[in-house]
């Protein structure tokens, strides 16, 4: 491990701690991990952008079914490929920490789960999300009609005003009936 | 884990004016903002802001009281744009931001600080809105304008609170085990977590305990050895599980101790009589009681070793072959509590013969828990299925811990410091009549010695040994005692009332829900399906699920452990 924790300086530290949820010790173990995923070449960390596939080999984050949609949200990159610097890796950490408020775990929850990013879960958005749920492919995927029915129950439960797509309201409205929501959306390194 | 609660508390107290369970206006306002969002659509918008009119009519007749409590609604980002979803309204995207900045100066800098934190952009835009904010607020006076001792105050204070603040932070990261903690409870849940949370709390007393008696009794003791007869022991590893042998001539038992108090020349006085051991041998409740509490405390752990080790590994191996569960069993939250609570009660009798029972206490206490994780919650790691109530069980142990144990422990220690006659050879309360009489023989001993003292001696006469002292202390126990229980009671009402709010909300929203979709429905001419709680609880554990299948996997595919 070339960089150490002194890297970070005083000001970046509490700057950090004021924007975000985490504490200072968590704060300081997010840049020892990002640090280990740096190549060996590059020294400055914090503005380094780590592809995809790397930070895709977090333990954290490996067997998780939306590893992909979590970094393409987080990413603040220009091509949108995924890549976070440390200021998103942080932004990610801090969304899934324990003291991140329902708002911003269900605001997030939802960009997740929007997958054609269209600012509404439609039926496609609810298709890819109960196959990533359910594996996809093989025998443990659903028939056609399960998937017809089930969207057809979810929509029903959650679409107030019957346009056919959940909106952001609309979702937040229903996690906030589900009440282990918050516990179950978590990240700790 | 525990400062760091503290911590965030503490700052939320600082920054929120009031704490507002149930805020009424602002479940309101979302809930007319959420209408308002459907209004910019189409032509039903006159018929919803009827509707709206008419819920804040019907609702002003039954509002409850809890409109008297002052509150503050928390500074919310709806309105601003920050929604995905937000069609584009007439201002662009710089005006929101101005807008933002402005409003963001006006708060205080906690609230800021909150505001900013709950916002969902990114890390790099909120640096630059916080830039923006600080650029933006007013220059501070020129120092020439602020007198000299203020702006010393100023710095004073802002050194005070950064020193606090790492202070805290220092403590928080003494905490042991602290990733552990953060391992066990992620991936075996809360319930299991607070067994070792427990563990530790229990160690935290049993720390303080031995701090006090090793620097009251041990200490002065083991300075000031008595001459006993050269016995010619050895230690052979038997000591630990039997307690005698090395053991019986050390400052482990009661019989060792002097009843001679320190002089200043360190001599000791003519009558300390060196004990022996034979004597105490044949004085059976000096030496055997400590001696059989210790073997007790002993047996005890080294049974539950056992049971841990071999016991649930082969209940492991039996349910797994012969009764064909697929499952592990799940790790006994109750048992391994009372386990715990047993094994302190002992310790808690112990200490008064055994002033080094803490310390073997803490001890055990270390294996234990190193040996607990490791076998009871690696080889029998099966999540718990039923939700563990934790903040519940820990009262409820604590409780246990206190009541059974702690006041059954100290009635003992008391009973026998006030009532049997303490071996007459033996130890630090030999020739008294009750061993209370140390402290009156103490006091009087002192105003012989130095006669400027006896005015703390005739003070010791009036209030201590004068029943109607005791008398006063206790009823003024009991008034304190019986004022927490009246505010423990408002408590109570307050929850009352609020969970009475919570369901009249839930009625509003339902109201307005279904009228809205009624509304909609017409206008589209779609038939109405019957509802169901299924389809509510399919979507709860759909849109919730992903981030709870994550610990299921991760523990089947990480076996390895880090400790």
């Amino acid at each position: 491990m070339g960089t150490t924790a002194s890297q970070l300086d005083k000001g970046m530290l509490s700057e950090y701690q004021e924007l975000t949820f985490l504490t200072k010790q968590e704060i300081l173990l997010a840049y020892k991990r990002f640090s280990e995923l740096l190549p060996k070449e590059e020294t400055n960390g914090i503005s380094y952008r780590i592809p995809m596939n790397a930070i895709l080999e977090l333990p954290e984050l490996k067997t998780n079914p939306f590893n992909e949609r979590i970094c393409k949200v987080f990413s603040t990159s220009d091509s949108h490929d995924g890549s976070l610097n440390f200021d998103d890796f942080l932004d990610l950490l801090s969304a899934f920490s324990d003291s991140a408020t329902l708002e911003i775990k269900s605001h997030y929850a939802f960009r997740i789960f929007d997958f054609d990013d269209d600012g509404t879960l439609g039926r496609q958005d609810l298709e890819k999300l109960v196959n990533c749920l359910t594996g996809g492919t093989g025998d443990t995927s659903l028939t056609p009609d399960e998937m017809k029915q089930l969207i057809d129950n979810i929509l029903e439960e959650s679409d107030i005003d019957k346009d056919g797509t959940v909106n952001l309201s609309e979702f937040q409205h229903v996690i906030s009936r589900s009440p282990d929501f918050v516990s179950s959306f978590k990240i700790v390194l | 884990m525990l400062l760091a609660g503290l911590v965030l508390t503490f700052e939320d107290l600082q920054t929120e004016e009031t704490v507002s369970g149930a805020d009424e206006e602002g479940v309101h306002v979302s809930f007319s903002q959420l209408i308002a969002e459907q209004i910019g659509e189409g032509p039903d918008g006159f018929e919803l802001q009827q509707l709206q009119r008419a819920l804040n009519d019907e609702d002003r007749g039954t509002r409850s009281s809890l409109r008297d409590f002052s509150r503050s609604s928390r500074p919310t980002i709806r309105g601003y744009g920050m929604e995905v979803d937000t069609t584009d309204g007439p201002e662009s995207e710089s005006e929101k931001k101005e807008r933002l900045v402005n409003n963001l100066q006006n708060l205080s800098v906690g609230e800021r600080l909150k505001m900013l934190r709950g916002m969902p952009v990114s890390v790099a835009e909120k640096k630059e809105l916080r830039r923006l904010t600080l650029q933006k607020d007013k220059p501070p006076p020129s120092s020439s304008k602020i007198p000299c001792c203020s702006q010393l105050k100023f710095y004073i204070i802002i050194a005070a609170r950064h020193s606090w603040y790492s202070w805290l932070s220092f403590l928080h990261s003494l905490q042991p085990w602290q990733f552990l903690f953060k391992r066990i409870g992620g991936r075996f849940g809360t319930g299991v977590l607070s067994y070792f949370q427990f563990l530790k709390t229990l160690l935290l007393f049993n720390v303080f305990l031995f701090l006090v008696t090793f620097a009251f009794l041990v200490l002065p003791q083991a300075m000031h050895p008595t001459e006993l007869p050269v016995g010619g022991r050895n230690f052979s590893g038997l000591e630990l599980i039997s307690g005698a042998g090395l053991f019986t001539d050390t400052v482990m038992y009661y019989g060792y101790y002097s009843n001679s108090t320190l002089q200043k020349s360190c001599a000791r006085e003519h009558n300390a009589s060196a004990s022996t051991d034979h004597d105490c041998v044949s004085e059976r409740p000096s030496y055997n009681m400590p001696l059989e509490l210790y073997r007790f405390l002993i047996m005890d752990f080294i049974f539950t070793l056992l049971n841990t080790l071999f016991g649930e590994l082969l209940w492991r191996l039996f349910s797994r072959n012969v009764l064909r569960r697929s499952r592990n069993p799940a790790f006994d939250i109750a048992r391994n509590v009372l386990d715990l609570i047993y094994a302190q009660t002992l310790a808690w009798i112990g200490v008064l013969f055994s002033p080094l029972l803490p310390a073997v206490q803490i001890l055990k206490l270390l294996l234990l828990f190193y040996v607990k994780v490791v076998t009871s919650v690696m080889m029998n790691c099966q999540v718990p299925r039923r939700p563990y109530r934790v903040s519940q069980m820990t009262t409820i142990f604590i409780t246990l811990l206190c009541f059974p144990s702690f006041l059954g422990a100290s009635v003992c220690v008391t009973y026998t410091m006030w009532s049997i006659k303490p071996s007459s050879s033996c130890g630090p309360f030999r020739g008294l009549r009750t061993m209370f009489q140390a402290g009156k023989r103490w006091v009087q001993e002192l105003e012989k010695n130095n006669p400027d003292l006896s005015v703390l001696a005739r003070v010791h006469a009036y209030l201590v040994e004068n029943p109607f002292f005791l008398f006063v202390g206790a009823g003024i126990f009991l008034i304190v005692i019986y004022f927490y229980s009246q505010v423990v009671d408002g408590q109570r009402k307050v929850i009352e009332l609020l969970q009475e709010h919570i369901e009249e909300e839930g009625a509003h929203k339902k109201y307005l829900i279904s009228k809205l979709q009624n509304m909609h429905e017409s206008k589209k001419r779609i038939p109405r399906r019957l509802r169901s709680q299924v389809s509510l609880m399919l979507c709860s554990c759909i849109f919730s699920a992903p981030f709870r299948a994550r610990v299921h996997a991760h523990k089947n595919q990480n076996k390895r452990f880090e400790l």
